[in-house]
């Protein structure tokens, strides 16, 4: 069956169906209790009333002991039922009128009501009777249901018993049949392969894999295709995109400068342990304890760099202990977040208001990561690090250093042996330069003097506009206002920098050189900062150099050649700074950056007899260095050797893992989260409403890590399954995936998730399988069509009761136009360094700290390598993810927001990867398909979508070649030009013209909504 | 879906949640049409607040951000006490037991402004020599001098001020708007970022304009200096002139019949946000375009157009303003001055000081001010105590964030008011102190929205702007 065949002609024919029944869309979405007319149903604490009270109570009447008022705590029974300040009570079980609860919040008198008016809150008519109903029948209590452990449920009873595939279909469809719906029918296989290819790897199906699943008519058809889908190394790919987002995996300091660092090991290990399969507890052990565990591998190190993942500064003034106390908050908050599926991070600064969770609880859990010993404000490798060299590298480095070592030894020898040729060599170099620096005395340097700055809005313009001093050299005129005056600079000396002032701004510099006669003069000028500057040089009014900046480079000397005339000259230098500091430099002996150099001039310049030691050595070194055969050979292979060892070092990968220092360092409730007011001092544990650690053991991360993993822990594998179930579905049957606490959201299929709980965790918490009973069932299985009875009565499809249809992750859209047009290499095996793909130019430096980074685009395959592992900068985030929603990895993220943006279509309409993609996508098509417009759409059509096109797709895409073609006609210069786009070339075998609108028909197809959408 | 179609569609949303729908209900189905994002055919969209809270006095902000942290002892707060002890030691009793930052572990000595200072206007404003400009438009501004912070290094300071809190994850002031208030045009984002071109300084991190928790789609957007204005905003070189309009043509006749035959609104939304970008291209690069200005205004200025500047953008924000963004963000980096403070203000000065003024003038010609709040300030104030040389007129002054001057103008706010006073050293504020999340309580109250209703829920917390403070500056805004 074709998708673009609505089963319900009728209902689907136009757009105007969705007015019908959109109109009654507000009064859905929430489970109801469901009760028949004329009985009172029962009221069920957990569902109806802790949220009332949480709300609007829990704040002045909950856990918070600081905040509580009139000794009322609505948060637990003893408490709530108990005898108040007044003497009263405010919960009389069964009795309302009696009870001071209900007659607060039915009060007449506004001041005597609750919640009172100041707070903002109101209580419904429907809340108040819930409440008034509850107290009579008893006032029952429970605990809130994510603090208790999950039972396994028997299977709900179902009337359609050929429907269900598995367990969850049983929990699905009773709730389905409770409401009287039905539930979709199963989606057509073409779009089973593609849903389910996207869902396991991140990827689209190849035309061969939808193919042979196609061919398969047997009736394990879909689960062989479950099996190797799961058993793809683009599987763990697929999950670590999910996991690196909870682990906010980054490649960037984040905080301030924004350093990058050398995390990716840690990113390998994700993707290597989802692929091995390897269970949730050992996963999660050895992410928050690894180092503690007996005799750890590498590898278990290495999973520890999760709590390293967390952003750093190097900010400077910032205080170290400051930034210590932010390193373990975040810690504390991600490992709560991601296990506990709670943020405990209000209590940082006091008592959770809303669950049983207190300020010193959290600090106890402070304590656990409060003891890696870590300074605070270091660059990349942050210690405790760990170096990790491949074999090849490893033995690479040692011969390296080998050799450098005995070359240097051969070298040192050289230098200093006997050797009468040479030196006799040396003594006519030395007459050489001497008869240099008496030429020099036939010219007479002239003091410099200086004016500026010139201010303009721009360093550009600061350096094209021409200031006064470059049309008139006028020593006694001034400017703007007298402010600016040529000032004489007799203290400064050649060869040593000068600082000058003012951003965006030139400063001109002037010296008069005379000449006895007519002669060429070399000299050495830079702008003394870190970074380029702008520079010009004019000798006599002429123009002799002209240096503008481009971005961010690294400052360099620059030697001048200018031809003196006899007599006067005037050497006139304007320097502009383009940001930072600046500085002026000028040398007839040496650039800025060759002291070596500098000094042998000096040296040189003496009488032989005052010169002392040293300065003999640095002539002969330096001379023998440049004459000698061997040695030059010599030091050239030294500094090639010398380069690949920095290359080498550089490419080490390191990572930073966790490690606990010996002696303990002392936790201290910090009072409103201050850094600095330290309050009682407390030892690592657990909070107390969870279960508790087992005695008489070791009470450290790797306690608390097994203690999470403890199969009667009552979250850990409710907040895990729920997060898989929202890989699949895009919302967890928890739909606060990051808040299971009472302000969360109660679970639509309680059921359901406990008994998946119970089979994860009873199951040895295997994720494979996990995912799979998922895949397999019937509701996954379903048609993600959209339905008008759904819509109005379920628009968010919680109660699933049609598949998912879903916008892609950030990485799967570009992931997905890679592959389509055959750039990514699917062969590829996971890891490696991040990659560099394209990026507008000046989106790192523009906004850069003083130019201290600099964005080097990737070469070959990596330009195509799949988006998980683009470098992740914090503070800029790549251009593509950031607008699909990938998040910045500042914090554990848990959801991703899915939008629809202009800026997106901007994306895929102009970006280059996008425009290559497409054009690549077209030359597949021209080679591949057939050789009529028809066939090449239906071509088009299959390799992206895994489906042929409708009639009415095939004509309307048929139309638009046509007429993008025609505006091609006779511009085949400018379909090169599309041509060109992108580092791939364009296949020579091509007619370009036909090429740019098959271009067009190809970018076409990937924008289309269903190409960014999983259905 | 046709565009009469969508249009019932809203018309249909309105009637049955335009007024007194609460919660959810109503903010589903926004959020189901992406109502948020788009305007509709009037290009009005509706954001997630149903109704302000009360009458607004401005309808738009155009936030001058100064990177670094300007010295309030230079420019706003002058303090004659503080010039006659230069050279002596800050005494103790002010600053033991303070936070310090790279003065930390140094002798502190005393440093005061060597610019000087007169009364401007009628209200007598007190404004150093640096900014005459800034001095001819003193009637119109509420200066506040007792500004004070809880962070004294940038970073957390800048997202402290733009999020309500220093740990990173939270949405900015204009992600704030953006959410709550939606958008008021059919082809401009609105919440646009423009960072002055080339310079350097502090560094700008995305952050400083994210979303944080809200939807990334009401992160701002950041119009460039150089390069492409916005991000992909040009059609590829190569790209025939009709081609892009049929490409367009028939991906919209695609989608539609998508939107048939699965009936998902995403795909409506979808097609709309081709249409829009499509609008912005046409509409960015005549936005862009200052040379449309008479010289007179460039001038005024002191913008060139084609040079990326502070003036420049002062000027695009005023064209941003004329096409219905509402909050435009400006970033000028450069004043950490440490070291070698005056010469540097003074270039930093000259920078900024003439086009902020001709801004103000500007809206004000154009009838635009008394519906827009303009705020002028940094991320905090600089220390009354001396950094690095200190030699005949030069100095330097460190972090300093319990005292600092900002300005707030036009819709809503009192005209030629100082607001609040520091001590006789400027190191505290002793009248009226304003904290960061006052500041921000009283932005949201301009704009009519009620800073501790305006809440959105993450991980089980109603988070707000103004965090779990905040407090309207009574003094710096128009009563009733």
């Amino acid at each position: 069956m074709s998708v673009l065949q609505p089963p319900n002609q009728r209902i689907l024919r136009s757009g105007a169906w969705i007015l019908t029944c959109l109109a009654t869309a507000a009064l859905v979405v929430t489970p109801l209790s469901a009760a028949g007319p004329g009985e009172t149903p029962p009221v069920d604490f957990n569902r109806d009333i802790r949220p009332i009270l949480a709300d609007n109570c829990y704040a002045c009447h909950g856990p918070d002991r600081n905040q509580r008022m009139a000794g009322l705590r609505l948060d637990a029974r003893d408490s709530a039922l108990g005898r108040l300040d007044s003497g009263h009570r405010a919960i009389v079980p069964g009795n309302p009128e009696e009870s001071q609860l209900i007659r607060r919040i039915t009060a007449g008198d506004e001041a005597l009501r609750m919640p009172p008016a100041w707070s903002g809150k109101e209580l419904t008519r429907q809340q108040i009777d819930l409440l008034t109903r509850w107290v009579r029948q008893g006032a029952p209590w429970s605990r809130h249901w994510a603090y208790v452990r999950p039972e396994r449920p028997s299977l709900p009873k179902v009337t359609d018993k050929s429907w269900p595939a598995n367990a969850i279909d049983h929990f699905i469809l009773a709730r389905l049949e409770r409401e009287g719906i039905a539930p979709s029918p199963e989606a057509d296989r073409r779009t089973l392969i593609r849903r389910l290819t996207f869902d396991l790897t991140g990827l689209p199906p190849t035309v061969r894999e939808v193919e042979n699943f196609l061919a398969d008519r047997s009736p394990e058809a879909y689960e062989k295709l479950v099996d190797r889908l799961l058993a793809s190394p683009h599987f763990g790919e697929r999950m670590a995109m999910h996991w690196l987002d909870l682990a906010r995996y980054a490649d960037s300091d984040g905080y301030h400068v924004d350093f990058p660092r050398s995390m990716w090991k840690y990113r390998d290990w994700v993707i290597a342990a989802f692929n091995a399969n390897q269970p949730f507890d050992r996963f999660t052990v050895e992410q928050l304890a690894g180092d503690l565990l007996p005799d750890p591998t590498l590898e278990q190190r290495i999973a520890t760099a999760f709590n390293r993942n967390g952003m750093t500064s190097t900010e400077g003034g910032a205080d170290a202990r400051e930034y210590l106390s932010k390193y373990v908050i975040d810690r504390v908050n991600t490992t709560t977040t991601v296990w506990l599926g709670s943020t405990v991070a209000c209590a940082e600064c006091h008592d959770h208001k809303f669950d049983p969770f207190t300020q010193q609880e959290y600090y106890r859990l402070y304590d656990f990561f409060h003891q890696i010993p870590e300074k605070g404000l270091d660059r990349d490798p942050a210690p405790p690090y760990l170096w990790l060299p491949s074999e090849e590298q490893r033995s690479r480095l040692s011969q390296l250093e080998r050799t450098i070592q005995s070359l240097e030894a051969s070298r040192k020898a050289r230098l200093d042996m006997t050797h009468d040729g040479l030196d006799e060599a040396q003594t006519q170099w030395e007459g050489e330069l001497a008869r240099i620096h008496r030429t020099r005395r036939e010219l007479e340097l002239k003091e410099w003097s200086m004016i500026g700055p010139f201010i303009a809005q721009s360093a550009e313009e600061a350096f094209t506009r021409a200031f006064p001093p470059e049309s008139e050299l006028d020593f006694s005129k001034s400017y703007q206002d007298g402010k600016l005056s040529w000032n004489a600079r007799p203290e400064w000396k050649d060869g040593k920098a000068q600082p000058l002032l003012g951003n965006k701004a030139a400063t001109y510099l002037h010296r008069r050189i005379l000449a006895e006669s007519a002669r060429k003069l070399k000299f050495f000028v830079a702008t003394n900062a870190p970074y380029a500057d702008g520079l010009k040089v004019w000798l006599n009014g002429q123009l002799v150099l002209a240096k503008a900046v481009e971005g961010c480079e690294p400052a360099k000397s620059i030697e001048v050649q200018v031809d003196l005339r006899s007599g006067a000259n005037d050497l006139l230098l304007k320097v502009v700074n383009y940001g930072g500091g600046y500085g002026f430099y000028f040398s007839l002996d040496a650039p800025l950056e060759d002291k070596a150099l500098m000094q042998v001039m000096s040296a040189a310049a003496k009488p032989l007899l005052e010169r002392d030691g040293a300065e003999k050595t640095a002539l002969r070194h330096w001379f023998r260095e440049k004459n000698s055969p061997r040695l030059q050979a010599l030091g050239r292979q030294l500094a090639e050797l010398r380069k690949e060892k920095e290359e080498l070092e550089q490419d080490i990968p390191t990572v930073r893992v966790m490690e606990d220092m010996e002696h303990r360092r002392p936790t201290h409730v910090l009072i409103r989260g201050d850094y600095r007011s330290k309050g009682e001092r407390v030892s690592a544990g657990v909070p107390e409403f969870l279960p508790s650690l087992p005695a008489g053991e070791r009470v450290d991360r790797l306690a608390l890590a097994r203690w999470l993993v403890d199969p009667d822990h009552p979250l850990v594998g409710r907040v895990a399954v729920n997060r898989f179930w929202q890989l699949f579905f895009g919302t967890g049957i928890v739909q606060t995936a990051n808040e299971f606490g009472t302000q969360g959201e109660p679970p639509s299929h309680p059921g359901l998730l406990d008994w998946l709980a119970r089979e994860f965790v009873d199951g040895g918490w295997d994720v494979q399988s996990m995912l799979k009973t998922i895949a397999m069932s019937a509701t996954y299985r379903q048609s993600s069509r959209f339905r008008p009875d759904l819509l109005s009565r379920d628009p968010a499809n919680r109660m699933l009761a049609r598949g998912p249809r879903l916008r892609l992750p950030a990485e799967a859209i570009r992931d997905n136009v890679l592959a389509i047009s055959g750039l990514l290499h699917r062969d590829r095996p996971p890891g490696g360094p991040s990659v560099y793909p394209y990026q507008p130019p000046g989106l790192w430096e523009n906004k850069a700290f003083y130019c201290r980074t600099r964005y080097e685009q990737s070469e070959g395959e990596d330009l195509y390598r799949r988006s998980l592992y683009t470098f992740w900068k914090r503070s800029v985030p790549n251009p593509i993810l950031q607008t699909f929603d990938a998040p910045d990895r500042e914090v554990c993220t848990v959801s991703r927001e899915r939008t629809v943006t202009p800026l997106q279509a901007l994306i895929t309409l102009n970006e280059t990867t996008y425009v290559e993609a497409a054009r690549v996508f077209a030359q597949r098509i021209l080679k591949e398909a057939g050789p009529s417009v028809r066939e090449r759409i239906r071509f088009a059509y299959r390799a992206a979508l895994a489906r042929p096109p409708g009639p009415e797709e095939e004509k309307i895409t048929e139309r638009t070649f046509h007429r993008i073609f025609d505006t091609y006609r006779g511009e085949a210069a400018q379909a090169r030009q599309l041509a060109s786009i992108g580092e791939s070339p364009a296949d020579a075998d091509l007619e370009v013209t036909q090429l740019a609108a098959w271009t067009g028909v190809a970018k076409l197809i990937l924008n289309l909504d269903e190409t960014m959408t999983k259905e | 879906m046709s565009l009469e179609q969508e249009l019932a569609l809203q018309m249909t949303r309105r009637r049955f949640f335009g007024r007194g729908a609460k919660g959810i209900g109503s903010l589903a189905l926004a959020t189901l049409l992406r109502e948020d994002l788009y305007g509709d055919a009037s290009g009005r969209s509706y954001g997630a607040l149903n109704r302000l809270h009360f009458a607004p006095t401005a309808k738009r902000i155009i936030y001058l951000f100064m990177s670094g942290a300007p010295s309030q002892l230079d420019l706003f707060d002058p303090k004659p006490k503080l010039v006659e002890m230069t050279g002596q030691a800050m005494p103790e009793s002010v600053t033991k037991g303070q936070r310090i930052a790279q003065l930390a572990g140094r002798k502190l000595v005393c440093v005061g402004s060597k610019f000087q200072f007169k009364k401007h206007g009628r209200s007598g404003a007190e404004i150093s020599e640096l900014l005459p400009h800034t001095a001819g438009i003193a009637d119109d501004l509420a200066i506040i001098r007792s500004m004070h912070t809880d962070a004294i290094n940038h970073d957390p300071a800048v997202t402290l001020i733009q999020t309500g809190g220093q740990q990173p994850g939270r949405p900015t002031m204009g992600a704030w708007f953006s959410y709550g208030l939606g958008s008021e045009n059919r082809q401009l984002p609105s919440f646009v970022v423009l960072t002055s071109g080339g310079g350097q300084g502090q560094p700008l991190l995305s952050r400083y304009w994210g979303s944080g928790f809200l939807p990334s789609s009401h992160q701002g957007v950041e119009f460039r200096s150089r390069g492409e204005p916005i991000l992909f905003v040009s059609n590829p070189r190569g790209v025939t002139s009709g081609s892009r309009r049929h490409l367009l043509d028939g991906l919209r006749d695609l989608n539609r019949l998508k939107m048939d035959a699965v009936g998902d609104p995403d795909i409506a939304a979808r097609i709309k946000s081709f249409e829009m970008a499509y609008r912005m291209q046409t509409s960015v690069p005549d936005l862009m375009d200052t040379g449309q200005e008479p010289p007179k205004v460039l001038e005024q200025y002191g913008a060139q157009p084609g040079v990326p500047s502070f003036a420049n953008n002062c000027l695009l924000a005023r064209r941003l303003v004329e096409r219905g963004v509402r909050f435009i963000q400006l970033y000028h980096r450069g004043w950490d001055h440490h070291n070698s403070l005056p010469s540097n203000i003074a270039l930093q000065c000259r920078q900024t000081d003439q086009a902020a003024a001709a801004l103000i003038r500007d809206l004000k010609q154009r009838g635009l001010f008394e519906d827009t709040l303009v705020i002028w300030g940094g991320e905090f104030g600089r220390t009354p105590m001396n950094q690095g040389d200190m030699t005949r007129g030069n100095y330097g002054r460190d972090h300093h964030m319990k005292a600092y001057t900002l300005w707030m103008a036009g819709g809503g706010i009192k005209p030629g008011v100082t607001v609040g006073a520091t001590d006789d050293l400027g190191y505290n504020p002793v009248e009226d102190p304003v904290h960061i999340n006052d500041f921000q309580a009283t932005v949201l109250h301009c704009m009519g929205i009620d800073h501790e209703k305006f809440t959105y829920r993450f991980q089980g917390r109603d988070f707000r702007l103004t965090d779990v403070g905040g407090k309207v500056i009574e003094k710096a805004v128009v009563s009733g």
